[in-house]
């Protein structure tokens, strides 16, 4: 048999022949041998759709992602993607919030901007969202509408007087935390006026052995240095 | 009618798999692995059959899969989308167990003894009646051990093609060449696979 022929029979036992070549293979099929090659190369394709039945595969995705492991590769188990972009924005993002709520909470140097005699008194960062404060508010020498400031700039003599002359014995802290009234000619309220003032002896109180101190009235003639 | 409305259905069906893996290719590409997780799920049967195929024993075809699949997940950057995911997935495995089949040639010249064996003991072989040679196990068996017999190349293209069954431009995307040229490679194997065993096919009709 010619190897065309082969060709022809192996292409129609196949089912890849086109119509022209089934025409072409019918008129062969009269020839018993070609017959008979025929049916064999038909046998043989059967044979190979048994051969399709394959064991059942065992390959897990845990098995696939243990040898990306082993190859050096890392896969990553979110959907996220650019992961490598969100850390280190995230990481800035939460130290900028930390910062922020630090400087919020520790106290810090204000100056109200009265004019260069303006006193410096020590006030707390209030919060942008909170109200102003009060009418009454106003009026008491510790609040004194801080506003944000100029730390470098040195506080005048005359507001440092009256709060080293009230303070002059007690610690750094009592200095801090005592209300300072304002000495501001401008300044709305009355300067030293119902408010109490402590005076500090320096001769020691037989009864208790502390500092003696002496309340006054009023600080209005109450006469500030040495 | 029937068969241009299977035809256009088959199509569609193809295309949304196509588009299905191609957007779980783009997601996996940007990281996510549970993306890449799903194409494994989805193609490991097949890719694993073509590899049962090609080396004929379970445990070296789950090796070519696992191996098939690092590759992919290594290189899914030079995926080209117009292609199909799986045809690329099958072309990795045809170039693994191309790869193996040529530095495994001790074994395969056993195995090629040992089909030879089989051969002649399925024509020559101590069973009086020859029809009962061909009873279908024995026939599968035989098939199989001609099959492993065959080089490389020619096994590849039986097997996308006759166990598969893959379209031909299927076959020449996943062999790198043109649609004309897989027809011609197929029916090579096919006469080489003939020639190995039609004496024994033979000798049934006989």
């Amino acid at each position: 048999m010619k190897r065309r022929d082969e060709d022809l029979l192996l292409k129609v036992a196949f089912g890849d022949a086109t119509a022209d070549e089934v025409a072409r293979a019918d008129g062969l099929s009269r020839d018993p041998e070609a017959s008979r090659r025929l049916a064999e190369l038909r046998r043989m394709r059967e044979g190979l759709h048994l051969l399709r039945e394959v064991p059942e595969a065992q390959i897990s995705t845990e098995r696939l992602r243990d040898a990306l492991l082993r190859n050096g590769l890392k896969p990553e188990r979110s959907g996220w993607g650019l992961g490598w972009v969100w850390m280190p924005a995230g990481a800035l993002a939460a130290t900028f919030l930390i910062a922020s709520w630090v400087m919020r909470q520790s106290p810090t140097l204000v100056r109200s901007d009265a004019g260069p005699s303006a006193p410096v008194v020590l006030a707390k960062r209030e919060p942008v969202s909170k109200p102003l404060p009060s009418a009454a508010q106003e009026q008491s020498p510790t609040v004194a509408v801080p506003t944000f400031v100029n730390e470098s700039a040195p506080p005048s003599i005359s507001s440092r007087r009256p709060g080293q002359a009230a303070n002059r014995h007690g610690s750094g802290r009592a200095k801090r935390a005592a209300p300072l009234p304002s000495l501001d000619p401008g300044h709305s309220e009355e300067p030293f006026s119902s408010d109490a003032i402590v005076m500090i002896e320096p001769e020691a109180d037989d009864a208790t052995g502390a500092q003696r101190a002496v309340e006054m009235e009023s600080g209005a003639d109450v006469l500030v240095g040495g | 009618m029937p068969a241009l409305a299977i035809k256009m259905e088959a199509s569609v069906i193809r295309r949304i798999e196509m588009d299905a893996d191609g957007a779980l290719v783009q997601r996996a590409r940007q990281g996510d692995f549970s993306a890449f997780e799903e194409l494994f799920e989805r193609h490991r049967t097949l890719v694993y059959r073509f590899a049962y195929q090609m080396v004929q024993r379970r445990d070296d075809a789950e090796d070519l899969v696992q191996e098939a699949f690092v590759r992919a997940y290594q290189n899914l950057h030079r995926y080209r989308d117009e292609a199909k995911f799986t045809t690329w997935l099958l072309r990795i495995v045809t170039n693994l167990s191309t790869d193996q089949a040529r530095m495994g040639q001790r074994r395969l010249a056993l195995e090629q003894q040992e089909a030879g064996g089989a051969l002649d003991w399925m024509t020559v072989g101590t069973i009086q009646d020859p029809v009962q040679n061909l009873e279908e196990d024995r026939r599968k068996i035989a098939l199989r051990k001609a099959l492993a017999a065959l080089p490389i190349h020619h096994r590849t293209v039986i097997v996308l093609r006759d166990l598969e069954e893959r379209e031909y431009p299927d076959i020449a995307r996943t062999l790198g060449c043109s649609v004309g040229g897989a027809k011609l490679r197929v029916l090579r194997a096919r006469r080489a696979l003939r020639d190995r065993v039609g004496p024994l096919i033979g000798e049934e009709s006989s």
